[in-house]
C-alpha cells in the first residue's frame, strides 16, 4: 500500500517534469539553451500567484469546469498499472474506465473552450472533438488487442500478466497495437505534428485556443492537467509495452520505470523535432495511420493468431 | 523474433502508403528492405543455410541502401517534386487498407492451410503483396511507381522465404538480375522523363 | 388476450418511467399548443397503445395496437402544422410505417397459419415446419425496425421525430422505439427460436451501419430536434449491437455471454429511454422559450436558463457514454461482450464482422462526444446568437419538474445499476436463459465483473465517489486558499468579442463534414458582397450548407424513379387492345404455378433463373409484342 502511494505521488510530481524535459531536450537538439527541469514547477508556482480574471461572457462552466478537466485525470494516477512488483494496484478497473475517464477530462476541456464565447475558444474545441473524435476508435481497438495478449482488460493485471508472460508468440500484433498506441500517445498530448503547444498562432492552436481565456489558478490546473495526461499516456505505454523490470526490489524498479518515462520522453522529443506540424486536414494521415495499425492488430491476432 | 520483424516489415510497407513525401517514402522502402534482410538472416541462422545468409546480406546492401540511396540520387539529379501526390484519397485509404488486408487474410485461409510451417507469415506476405500493388496503383508518378514495384519485389520475396523456409539461391540472384536490369530501365525512364519536361 | 410475464412487464415499467415526467412536463407545455383537446386525446391514445402492444398475447391484439400506436403517433405530427415540411414528414412517417406493417402482416400470417388469435407460445411449431426460416425472419426485421429506425429504413426518423411537439418527440424518441425492440425480443424468443448464426452477423453488420450513419448524420445537423433524432438511430444501431452478439453467443452455445449481451442491451433501452426523453425534453424547453428549433439561434441560455441547461448536459454526459454516467455502463458491457467473442473458433465472417462492429462502435462514441459538445456548448454557451434567445427565460415549474424527474430517473439507473440489472437478469431467466446476476456481482454490488474470459471490472459506485471526492477537494482547496478573482474583459486576440464572432453550429462540425464529405456531400452556398472587385476583400458574406442524407438520395429517390417507371408500363398495360388480355392472364397463369413449383416443392437458384427468364421471354413475345 506504502509502494502504490508512493508511486502516485511519484507520478504526479514527475508529470511537470517529463514536460520540461521534452522541451529541454527539444532546446538542445536545436543547439539552444536547455530550460531547468524545475521549469514546469516555477510555471505553476507563478500562476498561483496571479490573480484569477474571469471572461464576463462566461458561466458558472468555466468556474467549474476546470476543476473537471483536473479530477478525472487524478483518479486516472491511482488506477495505472504497479511499477514494483508485489505492490498494491487497483484491479476493479478496466482499460475502457481509463479511456473513458480521459475523454472526460476531454469533453470538459472542450465545454470550457465553447464557454467563453470567443472565436477561438470555438474553434479549438472544433479541432479538439475532430481529433478526438479519430483517437477514440484507434484507443479502443487497441486495448482490445492488448488485452487479448495480456489474458485481462483490467490495465493493472495486464501490466503484471505482461510483465510474467511477455507475449512472444504474439509479437506481431503486439507491435501494430504498440505504434498504434504510441501516435496516440503523440496525438492525445498536443505534440507536434498533431498541435504545437509553444505557439498562439491561430492556424495551428487546438489545445491552447480553448484555454486562451484562462489565467490564474485556473491556467496552473489546466497545465497540470495537460502534464498529468501526458504522464498517464507515458505510463501506460511503459507498462503495458516496455513490460520489465517489475521484479527488481523497490528502489531499483522506480528508477528502471523513471528511465523508461524518460526513454519514452525523449522518443516524444526526437519525434517532434524532426517533423512539422501538420496541416489540420492532414492530421487523419496519422491517426488514420494509428487506425489502420490499431486494426491490422486486432486483425493480426483474431485471424492469424500472430 | 521473426514474428516481430514481419510485423516490421508489414508496418514499415503501411507507412509508405501513408506517406507524401519522396524521401519519407525512399526512407520506408529502405525499412522494408533492412527487414526483409534481417528476416532472410534470422531464417538463415535458424536453418544453418549459408546461401540464405548471403541472401540477406546481399539484400541489405543493395536494397536497403544501395537502391534509395541511388534514388534518392537520381531524383535530386531529375529535380523531381519532393512531394508525392496520392492518387487515392486519405479517407478511402483509410479504409481500403484494412479492407485489403482483412480480404487477403480471408482469401490465404486456404493457403495457410497448405503450408505447414510459418503459416501466418504467408497471409502476412500475400497481403503485403497487395499493398504494394496499391502503392503502385494509388500514385501517377513515376518514383512512387518503382518503389511500388520494389516493394512487390520484397513481398515475393518475403513469400518465398517464408513459404519454402529459404528459397533456392538461384532464383534469389535471378530476382537480382532482374533488379539490376529494372534499374537500368529506370535509369533511361527518367531521362525520358526529364526529356519530356 | 393478454399476458403479463416478466418481459412485458419490464417493457410496461419501461413505458411508464418514460411517460411519468413526459406527463408533467406535457401539462407544463400544453399552454404553448393551439389545439389542447386534439393533442390530448392523441398523447393518452398514443402511451395506452404502446401499453397495449407490450402486454398483447396474439397476433391480432398486438396488431391492432401496433397500428393505433403508428396513427396516434402520426397524428401528433400533425399537431402543429408549420407549413408543407410537416405535412411532408408526416406523409413519410405515414407511409414508412405502413411499409414495416405490411411485412409485420406477412409475418403473422404464415406463423399463425391464418389463426391470428393463436398465442405466441403456439406460433413457435407452425413456424419451426415453416421451410425458409430466414424468409421470417427478414419480414420481421424489416416490420419492426422499419419503427425502429435502423440502416436503411431509418430515413423518416429526422423528419417525423422534430415535427411533433417536443413531449411527443420525447415520446416517440424515447419509448416508441423501444417498443419495437420488444418485439423483437418477443418474437425472436418466442417465435423464431433456434436462432441461425448468419441472423445475428447479419443484425451485427446492419447495427453497426445504423450507430455510424447516425451518429454522423446527427454530427452535420443544426436543427436541434434533428440532431436527437439522429443520435437515437445511432443507439438503436448500438442497442442491435448488443442484441446481435446476443444471438450470436447464443447459436455458439456460450449460454452466460449470450445472457449478459441481452441484459447490455436491455440496459441500453432503458438509459437511451432516460437520456433520449430528457434531451427531446430539454431542447423542447429551448424551442419554448426562443420559438425556433434553429441551433445557430441560440447561446447563452445557460444564464437564462439553468435548470435546463444543467439536466440537458448531464444527459449529454450520459449519452457520450462518459464514465461513471449508466451510458457508459451499458455501453461497458456492450465493448466487453464482444471482447468475449475472442475465443470463438474458426468462423471467419464472424472473425471479421466482429472487429469492425467494435471499430464502428468506438468511432460513434467518439463522434457522440463531438456532437454533444456542439449541441450542448453551442445551445447553452458563449453569447445570444438572436433576439429570441436573449429574451429566453427559465420554463415553467411543471416542465422543469418534468425535466427533473427524468433526470433523477437517470441517475437511479447509475447509482442502482445493479438493482436495474437483477430486474434484467430476470427477464431472460423467465425466457429459459441462464441467470447471470451472481456472475456480475461475485463480491458485492460495488464491482461489476464481465462475464467475457479474462474480461474487465468496473466500479461505477468508487468511480463516481472518487470523481466526486477529489473534485470537491481541488474546489474546496480553492475556496480556502481564497484566490482573488474579478470579471472583466479578456484579451481576445484584438478582436472584440461579439455573438457574431462565435463559433457557429456549422463551424464547429467544418472540419467533420470535410473530413467525411463523401457521405454527406454537401450543397454549399456562398454569397459575398465583395468590394471593388477583389475577391478577397468583401463587407458581408453569407455561407450556407445544406446536406441531404445519401441513403435518402441514393435509395429512396431511385426507389420512386423505379415506381414511376412501372406505373408507366402498368398505365401502358391498361391501354393495350383487347388481344393482349388473355395474353396477360396466360403469363399470370404461368408466374403462379411456376412460382407454386419453386416454392413449395424443390427451391434452387437455377430454377428461380430459368423461370425469371420463361417469364421475360412470355412477357416480351406475348404482352409488349413487336415494336412498330
Amino acid at each position: 500500500m506504502i509502494l502504490y502511494l508512493l508511486t502516485v505521488v511519484l507520478l504526479i510530481l514527475i508529470a511537470p517534469i517529463l514536460l520540461s524535459y521534452i522541451k529541454a531536450t527539444k532546446m538542445v537538439l536545436f543547439f539552444k539553451r536547455p530550460i531547468s527541469l524545475m521549469q514546469g514547477y516555477r510555471n505553476f508556482t507563478k500562476l498561483l500567484k496571479k490573480e484569477t480574471i474571469i471572461s464576463e461572457e462566461t458561466s458558472a462552466i468555466t468556474r467549474y469546469a476546470p476543476f473537471l478537466v483536473l479530477s478525472p485525470l487524478l483518479v486516472t494516477v491511482f488506477f495505472l498499472p504497479p511499477i514494483v512488483g508485489g505492490a498494491y494496484y487497483v484491479s476493479f478497473v478496466d482499460a475502457f474506465t481509463i479511456t473513458g475517464l480521459i475523454s472526460l477530462s476531454t469533453f470538459f476541456l472542450m465545454i470550457l473552450g465553447l464557454d467563453s464565447a470567443s472565436a477561438f475558444g470555438g474553434m479549438g474545441s472544433s479541432r479538439e472533438s475532430f481529433i478526438s473524435a479519430l483517437v477514440e476508435p484507434a484507443m479502443v481497438l487497441t486495448i482490445f488487442s492488448v488485452s487479448l495478449m495480456a489474458d485481462n482488460l483490467g490495465v493493472g493485471q495486464a501490466g503484471v500478466n505482461l510483465v510474467a508472460h511477455f507475449p512472444k508468440e504474439h509479437m506481431a500484433s503486439y507491435l501494430f497495437a504498440g505504434i498504434s498506441f504510441f501516435i496516440l500517445l503523440i496525438a492525445e498530448n498536443g505534440r507536434i505534428p498533431v498541435d504545437n503547444t509553444e505557439t498562439h498562432l491561430e492556424l495551428t492552436m487546438v489545445h491552447e485556443a480553448m484555454i486562451l481565456d484562462l489565467t490564474g489558478v485556473y491556467l496552473a490546473i489546466i497545465e497540470t492537467a495537460s502534464s498529468i495526461k501526458f504522464v498517464i499516456f507515458a505510463s501506460l505505454f511503459a507498462s503495458l509495452f516496455m513490460p520489465f523490470g517489475l521484479e527488481f526490489i523497490a528502489p531499483i524498479a522506480f528508477v528502471i520505470f523513471v528511465l523508461k518515462l524518460f526513454i519514452i520522453a525523449t522518443a516524444v522529443a526526437i519525434f517532434e523535432v524532426n517533423t512539422a506540424k501538420l496541416r489540420i486536414f492532414k492530421i487523419p494521415n496519422l491517426l488514420g495511420l494509428a487506425i489502420v495499425f490499431a486494426f491490422l492488430s486486432l486483425i493480426t491476432f483474431y485471424v492469424l493468431g500472430a | 523474433m521473426v514474428d516481430f520483424l514481419i510485423g516490421l516489415f508489414l508496418a514499415s510497407l503501411i507507412a509508405a502508403l501513408f506517406t507524401t513525401r519522396l524521401y519519407g517514402l525512399l526512407f520506408w522502402y529502405s525499412m522494408n528492405s533492412l527487414m526483409l534482410g534481417l528476416l532472410a538472416l534470422g531464417i538463415g541462422i535458424n536453418i544453418d543455410d549459408k546461401a540464405m545468409l548471403l541472401t540477406g546480406v546481399v539484400t541489405i546492401l543493395i536494397k536497403a541502401i544501395g537502391i534509395p540511396y541511388v534514388l534518392k540520387n537520381l531524383s535530386h539529379k531529375f529535380n523531381f517534386a519532393r512531394q508525392i501526390v496520392s492518387g487515392i484519397k486519405m479517407q478511402y485509404s483509410i479504409m481500403l487498407v484494412p479492407i485489403i488486408l482483412v480480404f487477403t487474410f480471408y482469401l490465404s485461409v486456404p493457403i495457410v492451410d497448405m503450408i505447414h510451417t510459418n503459416a501466418n507469415y504467408v497471409a502476412i506476405s500475400i497481403s503485403s503483396l497487395f499493398l504494394s500493388l496499391l502503392l503502385i496503383m494509388e500514385h501517377s508518378d513515376v518514383v512512387p511507381k518503382i518503389i511500388g514495384f520494389l516493394a512487390l519485389e520484397n513481398s515475393l520475396f518475403l513469400l518465398g522465404t517464408t513459404a519454402t523456409n529459404g528459397m533456392p539461391m538461384l532464383v534469389e540472384l535471378g530476382i537480382f538480375f532482374d533488379l539490376l536490369m529494372a534499374i537500368v530501365v529506370i535509369n533511361l525512364l527518367f531521362h525520358k522523363e526529364e526529356m519530356k519536361i | 388476450m393478454f399476458i403479463f410475464d416478466t418481459l412485458s412487464l419490464v417493457f410496461v415499467a419501461l413505458i411508464l418511467l418514460g411517460s411519468l415526467p413526459n406527463l408533467i412536463y406535457s401539462t407544463g407545455y400544453l399552454p404553448h399548443i393551439e389545439r389542447k383537446g386534439y393533442y390530448q386525446l392523441h398523447y393518452f391514445a398514443f402511451i395506452a397503445s404502446m401499453l397495449g402492444v407490450v402486454v398483447s398475447a396474439n397476433a391480432l391484439v398486438f396488431l391492432f395496437f401496433w397500428e393505433i400506436m403508428s396513427l396516434s403517433s402520426w397524428k401528433l405530427i400533425l399537431t402543429e402544422v408549420e407549413g408543407k415540411s410537416t405535412i411532408k414528414a408526416a406523409r413519410f412517417y405515414f407511409l414508412m410505417t405502413h411499409f414495416g406493417f405490411v411485412f409485420l402482416m406477412l409475418f403473422f400470417l404464415i406463423v399463425s397459419d391464418g389463426n391470428l388469435e393463436l398465442d405466441f407460445g403456439s406460433m413457435q411449431l407452425i413456424a419451426s415446419k415453416f421451410a425458409y426460416p430466414s424468409l421470417l425472419f427478414f419480414f420481421l426485421i424489416l416490420g419492426l425496425l422499419s419503427k425502429a429506425g435502423a440502416v436503411p429504413l431509418h430515413v423518416w426518423l429526422p423528419y417525423a421525430h422534430p415535427a411533433a411537439p417536443s413531449p411527443a418527440s420525447a415520446l416517440m424518441s424515447g419509448v416508441m422505439l423501444k417498443v419495437a425492440l420488444y418485439g423483437l425480443l418477443r418474437f425472436l424468443f418466442d417465435v423464431l427460436y433456434p436462432w441461425p448464426l448468419e441472423w445475428g452477423t447479419t443484425l451485427l453488420i446492419i447495427g453497426s451501419l445504423t450507430s455510424l450513419v447516425g451518429i454522423l448524420y446527427a454530427m452535420g445537423e443544426h436543427d436541434i430536434k434533428a440532431l436527437l433524432a439522429n443520435s437515437s438511430i445511432e443507439n438503436i444501431g448500438i442497442i442491435l449491437i448488443a442484441f446481435a452478439m446476443g444471438m450470436i453467443f447464443d447459436t455458439l452455445k456460450l449460454p452466460y455471454l449470450s445472457t449478459f449481451s441481452f441484459v447490455a442491451a436491455l440496459f441500453h433501452i432503458f438509459n437511451h429511454m432516460g437520456f433520449k426523453s430528457l434531451l427531446f425534453m430539454g431542447a423542447g424547453s429551448v424551442l419554448h422559450q426562443t420559438h425556433t428549433k434553429n441551433i445557430e439561434k441560440f447561446g447563452g441560455l445557460i444564464s437564462s436558463m439553468p435548470v435546463t441547461a444543467f439536466v440537458f448536459l448531464f444527459a449529454a454526459m450520459s449519452i457520450t457514454a462518459l464514465p461513471p454516467t449508466n451510458g457508459f455502463l451499458s455501453e461497458w458491457m456492450i465493448f466487453q461482450s464482444m471482447l468475449g467473442s475472442s475465443h470463438i473458433t474458426d468462423d471467419i465472417s464472424l472473425k471479421l464482422s466482429i472487429p469492425f462492429a467494435i471499430f464502428a462502435l468506438a468511432m460513434t462514441s467518439g463522434l457522440a462526444i463531438a456532437t454533444f459538445v456542439k449541441a450542448f456548448g453551442i445551445t447553452f454557451l458563449g453569447l445570444h446568437r438572436s433576439t429570441n434567445a436573449k429574451h429566453a427565460t427559465e420554463v415553467n415549474f411543471l416542465m422543469k419538474t418534468g425535466m427533473v424527474l427524468s433526470a433523477l430517473y437517470i441517475a437511479s439507473l447509475m447509482l442502482f445499476a445493479p438493482f436495474y440489472l437483477r430486474f434484467f437478469d430476470d427477464v431472460f431467466v423467465s425466457l429459459g436463459r441462464s441467470s447471470i446476476y451472481a456472475k456480475l456481482f461475485p463480491d458485492g454490488i460495488l464491482q461489476m465483473h464481465s462475464l467475457s474470459v479474462h474480461g474487465g471490472i468496473v466500479s461505477p459506485l468508487i468511480l463516481f465517489g472518487s470523481l466526486v471526492l477529489v473534485t470537491g477537494l481541488l474546489l474546496l482547496a480553492y475556496r480556502v486558499f481564497d484566490v482573488k478573482e474579478r470579471f472583466y474583459h479578456t484579451w481576445a486576440c484584438g478582436y472584440r468579442t461579439a455573438p457574431n464572432t462565435q463559433y457557429t453550429s456549422t463551424g464547429f462540425s467544418g472540419i467533420m463534414r470535410r473530413f467525411f464529405s463523401w457521405l454527406y456531400k454537401p450543397q454549399e452556398h456562398i454569397v459575398k458582397e465583395t468590394l471593388a472587385g477583389h475577391e478577397t476583400k468583401f463587407s458581408d458574406a453569407s455561407y450556407t450548407v445544406h446536406i441531404k442524407p445519401l441513403f435518402e438520395v441514393s435509395l429512396y429517390e431511385s426507389a420512386k424513379r423505379l415506381t414511376y417507371i412501372i406505373s408507366y408500363w402498368v398505365y401502358r398495360l391498361g391501354h393495350f387492345e383487347q388481344t393482349r388480355y388473355p395474353a396477360m392472364i396466360f403469363t399470370l397463369l404461368l408466374f403462379v404455378l411456376f412460382s407454386y413449383r419453386i416454392f413449395a416443392d424443390d427451391f434452387s437458384w437455377q430454377t428461380i433463373i430459368i423461370e425469371s427468364i420463361m417469364m421475360i421471354m412470355s412477357v416480351k413475345i406475348l404482352i409488349i409484342g413487336e415494336k412498330k
